[in-house]
């Protein structure tokens, strides 16, 4: 819903004028720092994939492929805290029926969307040159596709016009639905046969080493980083637009009221 | 560096991630800018858990 803009708000000097605050933008430097160090790690620096008995079809290991573990994985990795954060959330607010929890679900669920997509289609590109194929109905892939589609229901279903109560309800319960999946796609790998490798990094199990476990690293913290910054400005942008939205109401019944001379 | 096999893919893949990231950032950043212009200064707190619904 857009306001008019003679309904804009009086702006105060010391008022954010967005988003961001100082924390964030230390945030958005670190981030964008790690990012740039990533490129030049990921695609420069770090050394492509050989294979001590190459075979005719990669012509010896993954090759440069092997260069999309730096931006895949991370993804993969880090989508779980969105998504159980918008599960937290959602069983908090049917709990303590605070704005506060839903508004974070809400905020979560979209950043892990986003992630969820990054992972789906660096998957993809990946499959391409290492399975032959860019997609495969294999236990890991088709519940994370699974899981996209279901918080991307989540997300359409909170934009449905109802009561705020209703609808916060509605996608508490749909939320709560929709995460029994994220325990079924991180152990997808080990409950059935699949195509796709088992987890590069386990406790006491690292299957790289070297330049390209540091890089690896690096694109942790880079995706950490940036999951913080964009948690906080989508949590900050949701309160806002909850704000923007109350102020439009309370000023139309204002306007109704006295267009009909309804004392207040 | 001697790009080998798979380095094609392998910039799909990054060019995927950093544009979808890119894109999404300039996109939360804008509407951020235009909700607070909506709400008034003082109103614009981010986090009080205790707001009932």
């Amino acid at each position: 819903m857009t306001a008019p803009a003679a309904t804009a708000a009086p702006t105060a000097p010391d008022a954010p004028a967005g988003t961001g605050s100082r924390v964030t933008r230390i945030l958005g430097v670190i981030s964008l720092v790690l990012f740039g160090a990533l490129v030049l790690y990921g695609l420069v620096l770090s050394p492509p994939e050989s294979d001590p008995t190459p075979n005719e079809a990669t012509n010896g290991g993954q090759g440069d492929a092997m260069r999309l573990i730096y931006v895949h994985v991370p993804a993969a990795s880090m989508m779980y805290i969105p998504f159980i954060l918008c599960f937290v959330g959602s069983l908090f607010w049917l709990f303590k029926k605070s704005v506060w929890w839903d508004t974070l679900a809400g905020a979560a669920a979209e950043i892990g969307v986003l992630l969820c997509g990054i992972v789906l289609a660096t998957g993809s590109v990946w499959g391409r040159p290492t399975w032959g194929t860019y997609w495969d109905w294999d236990p890991l892939l088709t519940s994370t596709a699974l899981l996209f589609l279901m918080f991307l229901g989540y997300l359409a279903i909170r934009r449905i016009p109802a009561e705020p109560e209703v609808r916060n309800r509605r996608a508490a319960l749909v939320a709560l639905a929709a995460s029994v999946n994220v325990p079924i796609v991180h152990f997808a790998v080990e409950w059935w046969r699949s195509l796709h490798q088992s987890a590069t990094i386990a406790t006491f199990d690292v299957k790289i080493d070297g330049l390209q476990l540091f890089t690896l690293m690096l694109g942790f913290a880079a995706y950490a980083t940036m999951l913080a910054w964009l948690l906080i400005h989508r949590f900050r942008l949701a309160w806002l637009e909850d704000r923007a939205e109350e102020e439009f109401l309370a000023m139309a019944i204002a306007e109704r009221r006295a267009e009909g001379g309804v004392a207040r | 560096m001697i790009a080998g096999y798979g380095f094609g893919y392998a910039l799909a893949g990054w060019g995927i991630a950093g544009s979808a990231l890119t894109i999404y950032v300039t996109l939360l950043l804008q509407r951020g800018r235009r909700a607070s212009k909506r709400v008034p200064a003082g109103k614009r707190r981010w986090s009080d858990p205790d707001v009932p619904a």
